[in-house]
């Protein structure tokens, strides 16, 4: 082979090579980040500040989750109908073996200190409260990235979504 | 190098020197065939994007129109619009040439603009096209399309209130019709040559009006629809010097009437031009403003208990002054008639829990505490119950089903257990239960119904009265049992609405509440 192919050739390689490094560092970042969220994207249950699970995303996907709707009425938006992915919160608690009958509240918190509280009755009302993972087949986000989860407590029956809890991180039973 | 390799290597090198001309080419002229400086057109007023544009690539919707006898590229008016998002359909569109000469179009739909146009060329710059429209209407050499609003709105532009009126709602679009320039000086310099000095001065060229200039126009009839109700004074020598201002983040201004307002494209901003300070999109001014606040919550809570005196505060959420005086005075409230009259105090802006509450417990506005609206939650300052904690004073804060604002505290949630419909009744046992404790140095009581009741009912409905009253006697069995001071205050008041009530805007049924305080006397 010619010395001039030679150098050609080796050119255009040490080119494509550069470009594949550019790309490969603009999405480490990325890939970090994810990591990091799927190690942080933990909900606490307790109780009287004893632990009585502790939920990350892959245990919610082992219970099971399955697509229900709510409608999302913000004070700067009109009411809208979205399909939330995840789970009945009393099957969640039920596969932990946790009766709420045995409690009168539960209290949800979220990681900017947003507290909203839940008559056990509301809890065990079908088709009611859910903790969602993903909004019309994406991925609720977290605080930093704009979203409101990882997860996301909903009250189908809230006609206001007043009681809704984006980013929620514990459930305190009483 | 065979030939064929010296063909396609020539081939290569014609295509990257034929595509940096044709780039080249395509950055040294415009689309028209023209070249050049293109001057800048300003889309202003009651929008919610003001547009200034000094290129043609602004949008990809240009097309050709047969005008006069010649084919001209234009974009419609319409595609502009919806660049800007005007606030209304229903408007008077204003076209101002460079040269002074001026049209307005009235316009409450879409359709009374299909066939406005806007095109550009070297010889009329840019030039509304109007072919629907008398032919005076097209105007060359526009430099800005001001958009305003026929029909006001109160959740829009300027408000300016009294603590018992609303007057005036004025909007951007409608404030740039009456503003004037004010040349800001922005420095002097000089230069010294052939035995002469040579000064110059740089200024910043405002559009402002002040508080006057809106009276006067107003009087005259010359802005349509800006005044919400009648009767307001004939000008602003009816009024005392004092006022407050608000802004859109929670800025709160006690000032005096000497500063003017500036127009900026869509909004309108304060310029204090004493401090050099400007509060940008200003949302309302409180005339004659009362001397109290919801913030004095902060400041007098501490000042008792720096005298070891007791404090409890009770919040009427969702209850305004004008409520309070209508309840007086009908007997819907007869222990609060029993105690000294309120004083009318001024809420904070937005006028929603979240900045109410933050300001009580702050004792600053939200643009200090960092919370003005129902999307933030989180002080960027203490609050008063870190100042307890520093004291070694025990605080409770009893609460409905939502913790609203982040403390330093847990605050005590409640539900409605016995299914009454409200939970106010669960929140008045609990704050018994904390009184009868003895433990506490402050404590703090949210009731919520009065504000439920006003959302679903209206502000001074029937429904809503009969819950003050029941408010009204929560009020004297909790004075019954306390040993201290209490404080009656709420976070903002209420409107009615068609659909019963609502509170978050500049207006005097939001922004003014009653403001109680007064030693408790524990029935023996």
């Amino acid at each position: 082979m010619k010395k001039r192919n030679i150098i050609i050739i080796v050119a255009v390689t040490v080119v494509l090579l550069i470009t594949v490094g550019i790309f490969t560092y603009l999405n480490a970042g990325n890939v970090g980040e994810k990591k990091k969220l799927e190690e942080e994207a933990i909900i606490l249950i307790k109780s009287q500040d004893k632990e009585l699970a502790r939920i990350d995303m892959a245990l919610l996907e082992k219970t099971g989750i399955k697509d229900f709707t709510a409608n999302l009425d913000t004070s700067d938006s009109e009411a809208q109908k979205h399909v939330y992915s995840g789970i009945f919160l009393n099957e969640l608690l039920e596969s932990f073996g946790i009766d709420i009958n045995e409690y009168s509240t539960v209290i949800a918190k979220a990681v900017d200190g947003y507290t909203v509280a839940f008559d056990a009755a509301e809890v065990v009302q079908p088709d009611n409260i859910y903790i969602a993972v993903k909004m019309d087949g994406k991925d609720l986000g977290t605080k930093s990235t704009g979203g409101s989860g990882p997860y996301q407590l909903i009250v189908t029956k809230d006609a206001f979504s007043q009681r809704w809890c984006k980013f929620l991180i514990e459930l305190e039973l009483k | 190098m065979t030939k064929i390799r010296k063909k396609i290597i020539i081939s290569i090198i014609v295509f990257i020197i034929f595509s940096a001309g044709a780039a080249g080419g395509y950055f040294l002229f415009d689309i028209t065939g023209n070249e050049g400086f293109i001057p800048s057109l300003n889309v202003n007023g009651d929008l919610n994007n003001a547009l200034t544009i000094n290129n043609l690539d602004f949008s990809d919707k240009w097309q050709t129109l047969d005008y006069n006898g010649k084919k001209i590229n234009v974009i419609k008016l319409e595609d502009l619009l919806n660049l800007a998002e005007p606030l209304s359909q229903d408007n008077i569109i204003y076209f101002i040439g460079e040269d002074g000469r001026a049209s307005a179009i009235y316009t409450d739909s879409r359709e009374l603009v299909e066939e406005s146009y806007i095109s550009f060329n070297n010889k009329n710059g840019w030039e509304v096209i109007n072919l629907a429209y008398p032919v005076n209407s097209n105007i060359k050499r526009i430099n800005e399309i001001v958009v305003v609003m026929k029909e006001n709105k109160t959740d829009f532009g300027l408000n300016i209130i009294s603590p018992l009126k609303n007057l005036i709602n004025i909007t951007p679009g409608q404030a740039g019709l009456i503003t004037g320039k004010y040349f800001e000086d922005a420095g002097t310099s000089s230069k010294s040559g052939n035995g002469n000095n040579y000064e110059s001065t740089v200024f910043s060229v405002r559009q402002t009006f002040n508080l006057n200039d809106i009276f006067a126009v107003l009087n005259s009839g010359e802005i349509g629809s800006a005044r919400i109700e009648s009767g307001y004074p004939a000008d602003i020598d009816g009024f005392q010097d004092k006022i407050v201002i608000y802004g859109s983040q929670g800025q709160y201004r006690f000032t005096d009437t000497a500063g003017y307002f500036e127009l900026a494209h869509n909004s309108i901003n304060y310029v204090d031009p004493v401090l050099d300070e400007t509060i940008e999109n200003v949302k309302g001014v409180i005339m004659d403003p009362p001397a109290a606040s919801i913030m004095d919550v902060y400041h007098d809570t501490t000042g008792l208990i720096s005298q070891d005196k007791k404090v409890m505060l009770v919040i009427t959420d969702g209850f305004g002054y004008h409520q309070y005086r209508y309840a007086i005075e009908n007997g819907y409230a007869p222990y609060l008639s029993s105690l000294p009259p309120a004083e009318m105090a001024t809420s904070v802006y937005e006028p929603v829990s979240n900045s109410g509450l933050a300001a009580m417990f702050t004792g600053k506005p939200g643009s200090e505490s960092g919370i003005y609206t129902r999307k933030t939650r989180e002080p960027q300052i203490p609050t008063i119950f870190g100042y307890l904690f520093e004291k070694g004073k025990k605080a409770r804060f009893i609460e409905g089903d939502i913790q609203i604002i982040k403390l330093e505290t847990d605050t005590e949630l409640h539900t409605d257990l016995n299914s009454s419909g409200t939970i106010d009744d669960e929140i008045m046992e609990a704050a018994l239960s904390a009184i009868s404790s003895n433990e506490f140095d402050f404590i703090a009581v949210h009731f919520h119904s009065i504000d439920d009741s006003g959302h679903d009912y209206g502000d001074i409905s029937k429904e809503t009265m009969e819950t003050i009253k029941e408010i009204d006697s929560y009020i004297k069995k909790l004075a019954s049992t306390w040993t201290g001071k209490i404080i009656i205050t709420s976070d903002h008041g209420m409107h009615a609405t068609d659909e019963g009530g609502s509170h978050g805007e500049l207006r005097f049924e939001d922004m003014i509440v009653p403001y109680i305080i007064f030693d408790s006397i524990p029935e023996k």
